[in-house]
């Protein structure tokens, strides 16, 4: 069976690398999907990650420049020489067109409305990196429960531990509103499945 | 760039052809079977910044309507090759903005048909064929002006001085303001466009 699709903006790397620190989890992930990735966001990856398990192996890369379709819209300064997120839509879009594309991961809140105002049809496919574990674990039963509530668990210590800490631009009160309802959401549906009576 | 083009000779008339292709993947990409020619050739300037393989059959230069490509107004005035595939017809006397429209018939959407599914076998032209689709979805809605009025100001290296750009300029803040009314752009954009040197 093929892989589903994913484009994914840095902070899902991230998160995992550098935030939470478990490369091992993000393996995972990138066995169980396929995941896309452009020039920008790779880029923002740090090299030690990229040969980490041979993850750059893993991963499709995309040589296009996907920014320069919608730059336009963003204008000629430079501080969005590399920003990753609109790349991200630009594979996400492609994939689409392929009828591949199962999840846009994306966390930056501008990046998110620029989707929803410009393309329904990823709307659709939008998720941010804790709705992407949520259902890589309950909808696709490609990740483990156990792994899935280890990985939410790290984003919540790291937030509650390090002040400032914004691992996939999550923050103290962000993870109250987001992260937290995931987290019983995914131990309601482990019980679901595999009872607790 | 295979079956689009042919590139390896680079004789003129596969040239043409690719030249002709690209403009028929552009009029096909969409459910909104008529452009007008100031979209088409924009949208196509930031495929040509998007894709490399274009640059051997299309040229850019500045011009006072922003980016301008000789080769796509000849290409969609008198085509070489897909004859019947479109049609072009004058803008209104009033219309000083879109250069006209283009209409693809229903010989072109035949056309783009059979040459999207050649193209969906080929890594390279799968990315322009989805790039093309995704240009349409996002630039077709904006009027003439207020897409003058983002090229204007995003590559003013291709804008020359211009009456036309004068007035684009002159009504940059209504533009600007009406993008945002119809959520097209965000605060940052806006002020971005507010505050730039488009001005004289």
């Amino acid at each position: 069976m093929n892989k589903k699709s994913v484009s994914s903006d840095s902070t899902f790397y991230i998160c995992f690398s550098s935030d939470i620190k478990k490369n091992d989890c993000l393996i995972k992930y990138v066995n169980a999907y396929s995941f896309c990735i452009g020039d920008r966001i790779l880029s923002e990856i740090s090299e030690i990650l990229k040969k980490s398990n041979g993850l750059i192996n893993r991963l499709s890369v995309i040589h296009y420049d996907y920014f320069e379709l919608v730059k336009p819209f963003f204008g000629r300064s430079d501080e969005h020489k590399t920003d990753g997120e609109y790349e991200a839509i630009g594979i996400g879009n492609y994939l689409e067109g392929m009828g591949d594309l199962a999840y846009l991961i994306l966390d930056d809140g501008k990046a998110r409305k620029f989707v929803k105002r410009h393309f329904p049809k990823l709307d659709r496919k939008m998720v941010g990196t804790i709705g992407f574990i949520r259902d890589s674990c309950c909808r696709d039963q490609s990740i483990n429960p156990n792994d899935a509530l280890a990985i939410l668990d790290a984003i919540k210590t790291r937030i509650e531990n390090e002040n400032g800490a914004r691992p996939c631009g999550m923050d103290s009160a962000k993870y109250k509103e987001i992260l937290m309802p995931i987290q019983d959401e995914i131990k309601r549906w482990v019980d679901l499945q595999f009872g607790e009576n | 760039m295979n079956d689009m083009n042919d590139l390896g000779e680079h004789s003129v008339d596969l040239k043409e052809k690719s030249l002709e292709n690209l403009i028929l993947i552009m009029l096909g990409s969409s459910r909104n079977i008529q452009i007008s020619m100031l979209h088409l050739e924009k949208e196509v300037f930031l495929l040509w910044n998007f894709h490399p393989g274009i640059r051997d059959f299309v040229e850019f230069m500045k011009h006072y309507r922003g980016p301008f490509s000789k080769e796509i107004q000849e290409a969609v005035l008198s085509p070489f090759f897909l004859h019947e595939c479109w049609k072009y017809s004058r803008p209104r006397k009033d219309d000083k903005w879109s250069g006209g429209f283009v209409r693809i018939t229903p010989e072109g959407v035949k056309k783009f048909e059979k040459l999207s599914r050649r193209m969906k076998e080929d890594y390279d032209l799968r990315q322009l064929l989805y790039s093309a689709k995704m240009l349409r979805e996002l630039y077709d809605k904006l009027s003439p002006k207020e897409f003058l009025l983002l090229i204007y100001d995003t590559y003013p290296e291709y804008s020359k001085r211009s009456e036309v750009y004068r007035e684009i300029v002159k009504e940059k803040k209504f533009l600007s303001l009406g993008l945002l009314e119809k959520n097209l752009i965000d605060e940052k954009r806006l002020a971005s466009l507010l505050k730039s040197e488009t001005d004289e």
